[in-house]
């Protein structure tokens, strides 16, 4: 009975399905829990705010003096805590707290995430980018994965000269998928012709990965965008059929931040309209915290997973018990166990709250229960 | 069916007509009621008239999967969506206008009036201005006449009510036009249907 009762959690729920089966998933690939302390110092995120996305860190004054924060972001936490020459696999069930544009307040996200950190070879992006897959799978059959890559687009940016300036403003153009404001932008530059379409033959990689890879060959040029190419063909090609046909490549797909600097994923989720998951991998981030190793990671936003539909249900509990506020509670509560014990939810009350519907209605009189 | 956000008054009936004449007809718009929500099944289009400022919030939150918007209201509302075209039509700018006689003090903190608040901080950080901020909603032009501030952040189309009112424009900011947006995650999953609405768009304007 024990056991049964174990299972009989509010399975209809995905943000929380979707957290245990994400749990089962890491777990079975190695990866172990890991609990980052609530607070961090403010003095961490202050020394690397351009790798973190918005400005606004929460910060507060301890009682023994010290200036601590809520943590904006998991990954510096566990990049801080890493150990050089170790292998670690990591995922991490936490809070975040960042700032809502909209709102003008700070918000609470729910993230699950996982990091590798160590000796990043082409096993350990494939893993990655199908466990990126099945995580997004597990949310939803209805998914898609877009990878793109920073070296790709920062090498083109490199042979065209491209000021660190103006960099930015590229960036934003490109993110925004907007061929009259990057064209507006090369014009400014000073681009010539060849390399003004170039650029612009940016905003046409995206796709499925045959297709797009083929396409990116032809403006390709340079040892880092063709190192990013061929990590990019690696990871697809190591990938089962079955996520391969959810990826897609695009080369617009960017961070307005400095952390990530190779690879990049963001997930969707049809019906969603944010994307559900994002990551990448940031070696020189590694770096700058002082480790010789490489780094990749991800997180999924679960409360966006509150966007998913619940399957209709004609009723909140199984079954009403009504009884009087007096009757004896041992009978009462041995009732109560024969129910629950054949798996039905039950409420006992008096009278029903008028936003609660029961399947079964039964009364409690003189020690048994009538049905109604 | 492709879900669409247009804004409400002439530059939506201007959006309409474009559309329209690119075969995404919905007859019903015509229709004069207070509905909001015209739907054409045949031609597979949903339109939502929404204020315009909304638009790009409608297209950001997925309950619209593209929007026509003007280039202010997407500066200013900072809306994480994809700008796809520029529509080049109600073309207008984003100056910076005070009265005809106005100097201005650089010795002093400047006062502006706006509705554009995040565009006019964006300019006047640009350019290491300090200035104070006066938020309004409207009849912008009343506010350097009355001394409520030494010039204004508004949109500028013939220049007109800036003329009646013995105002002049000082620098243009920016220009504006519409611009055709949607949502990242709608367009993942209905990338055809959009390309191919943006590619038949892209060919009507050039024309």
């Amino acid at each position: 009975m024990q056991a049964n009762m174990e299972l009989n959690f509010d399975t209809r729920r995905p943000e929380e399905r979707s957290m245990l089966a994400l749990r089962r998933l890491y777990e079975l690939f190695g990866y172990r829990k890991y609990k980052v302390s609530n607070f961090e110092e403010y003095g961490l995120y202050l020394q690397y705010k351009s790798f973190l996305s918005g400005d606004k860190i929460l910060g507060f004054t301890d009682l023994d003096g010290r200036l601590l924060a809520l943590r904006p972001d998991v990954t510096l936490s566990i990049i801080k805590n890493a150990r050089d020459g170790e292998t670690a696999k990591a995922y991490y069930i936490e809070k975040v707290y960042r700032e809502s544009k909209e709102s003008n307040t700070f918000k609470e996200i729910n993230q699950m995430g996982l990091e590798y950190m160590g000796q990043i070879d082409n096993y350990a992006l494939a893993e990655t980018v199908l466990l990126a897959g099945r995580s997004l799978a597990v949310c939803s059959e209805d998914y898609l994965l877009e990878l793109g890559h920073m070296g790709f687009v920062t090498g083109l940016l490199e042979k065209l000269e491209v000021l660190p300036a103006e960099r930015q403003k590229i960036i934003d153009c490109l993110s925004a998928k907007s061929p009259h404001r990057l064209a507006a932008a090369a014009e400014e530059m000073g681009l010539c012709g060849a390399d003004r379409a170039r650029l612009l033959a940016l905003l046409d990689l995206a796709g499925a990965p045959d297709k797009v890879l083929a396409k990116a060959e032809e403006i390709c040029s340079g040892r880092q965008m063709q190192a990013a190419l061929a990590e990019l063909a690696t990871i697809c090609a190591a990938l089962p059929a079955e996520v391969k046909q959810h990826i897609r490549l695009d080369f617009s797909l960017l961070n307005d931040t400095e952390f990530y600097d190779g690879i990049l994923m963001s997930g969707y989720l049809q019906g969603i309209p944010r994307p559900v998951l994002f990551g990448g991998r940031y070696d020189s981030m590694m770096a700058k915290l002082g480790h010789d190793m490489g780094a990749i990671g991800f997180a999924v936003y679960l409360d966006e997973l509150e966007r998913l539909p619940l399957p209709p249900r004609d009723y909140d509990v199984d079954v009403w018990v009504q009884a009087a506020p007096d009757e004896d509670a041992a009978g009462l509560l041995a009732r109560v166990a024969e129910l629950t014990a054949q798996n039905l939810s039950v409420r006992v009350a008096d009278e029903l709250p008028p936003d609660l519907r029961a399947r079964l209605h039964y009364q409690y009189q003189k020690g048994e229960l009538v049905e109604c | 069916m492709l879900n669409i956000a247009l804004p409400k008054g002439r530059l939506g009936d201007k959006v309409y007509e474009l559309l329209d004449s690119i075969g995404y007809d919905c007859r019903d718009i015509y229709l004069d009621n207070r509905q909001l929500i015209f739907e054409n099944e045949a031609t597979g289009v949903r339109y939502f008239l929404v204020k315009p400022s909304d638009v790009a919030i409608y297209v950001e939150h997925g309950a619209a999967d593209i929007g026509i918007v003007g280039k202010d209201i997407l500066l200013e509302s900072g809306a994480d969506v994809y700008e796809l075209l520029d529509l080049h039509i109600g073309k207008c700018r984003v100056c910076v206008a005070g009265k005809n006689d106005y100097r201005e003090d650089i010795g002093r903190r400047l006062r502006v009036a706006t509705k554009f608040v995040n565009i006019a901080k964006g300019y006047y950080a640009s350019i290491n201005r300090e200035i104070e901020i006066i938020k309004l909603n409207g009849s912008i032009e009343l506010a350097p006449i009355l001394g409520l501030s030494d010039v204004i952040v508004d949109i500028v189309e013939s220049g007109k009510t800036l003329q009646e009112n013995n105002l002049k424009v000082l620098t243009e900011i920016v220009p504006i036009s519409a611009r055709f947006i949607a949502n990242k995650s709608a367009y993942k999953f209905k990338q055809n249907e959009i390309d191919t609405m943006l590619a038949m768009l892209a060919d009507k304007l050039e024309k």
